[in-house]
């Protein structure tokens, strides 16, 4: 059951991000769209930075370094 | 609307060298996500991942010194313009490569390190804003705002929530290999995708479009 819970949390997440991403299309006077709002926010250099560095993390996490084993 | 407050001025409103001004200004914007950054590679020290603590670390330093005024010569500088014929090719490289390479080999590493130094260099880079087609209707200004910030609200809640909820499988997840089990943190998940050629070309191809998305948005070019 925890386990369950636990997926159902991360698939949630996507589920909502999808919603959003497609309510933003629909409806860009309410919620602006992502692109939108990514075309602002990455205007910063601190936050096109803090934001390239996590999505490369993301490719080293998964295709550099080896999972580790599981706790005992 | 070009909303400058995204961007403040490293030298007051006038261009003339007022660098105290700056600095205070590029603070008090920056401070967020260099404290992101920090406590990112602190948890990543914190979990025995030391080399990813330092990127993190590194990254919020660079941050740091680039509020100071201390990198300001680096504010611009000449990138070479690359036909979409050839990103394409090189994009297409590198998923043949992280694909067949023996995972986690020399290979995938020297791969994964140019990309990101390469992404980092073209994102360190100031760019002038994209022009906007109406920008001066006072009211859809408004609007425009109102939506961004619901927008801003929502992804960051959804972002928050991501992270939270990883950081607390990850705990419960620490005092047994049942516990690993009932609380399986977002990698784990993910590991057996990647660890299949067809789901690490998938991933990898994924991973690469969504750095490019990253890297054009909020610039002209």
């Amino acid at each position: 059951m925890s386990r369950f819970i636990t997926i159902a949390g991360f698939v949630a997440v996507g589920v909502f991000g999808l919603v959003l991403a497609w309510y933003g299309r629909r409806a860009p006077d309410r919620v602006a769209p992502f692109g939108t709002l990514l075309d602002r926010v990455m205007a910063s250099r601190a936050i096109r930075i803090t934001i390239v560095v996590f999505w490369w993390w993301l490719g080293w996490h998964f295709f550099v370094v080896a999972p580790l084993p599981a706790s005992s | 609307m070009t909303d400058q407050s995204w961007r403040p001025s490293r030298h007051g409103e006038t261009g003339s060298p007022t660098p105290r001004v700056g600095v205070a200004a590029r603070m008090r914007l920056d401070w967020w996500w260099i404290a992101i950054l920090v406590l990112a590679g602190s948890f990543q020290l914190y979990r025995g991942a030391p080399v990813d603590g330092v990127f993190f670390l590194a990254a919020g330093l660079a941050l740091l010194a680039d509020a100071a005024g201390w990198l300001h010569a680096l504010d611009h500088y000449p990138l070479p313009r690359l036909h979409l014929a050839a990103q394409i090719t090189l994009g297409a490289i590198a998923i043949a490569v992280i694909t067949f390479a023996p995972q986690f080999g020399l290979a995938d590493l020297i791969t994964v390190a140019v990309i990101g130094a390469t992404a980092l260099i073209v994102a360190w880079r100031d760019d002038p804003l994209p022009s906007d087609p109406a920008p001066n209707r006072e009211g859809r200004d408004v609007t425009l705002r109102r939506a961004l910030r619901r927008s801003a609200v929502l992804w960051s809640a959804a972002g928050i929530f991501l992270c939270l909820w990883e950081l607390g499988s990850f705990f419960l997840a620490m005092p047994s290999a049942q516990a690993d089990f009932d609380h399986p943190p977002l990698s784990d998940l993910l590991d057996p995708v990647v660890a299949n050629p067809v789901g690490r070309a998938a991933c990898a191809a994924l991973w690469l479009i969504a750095g490019a998305a990253f890297l054009r948005r909020g610039r002209r070019s």
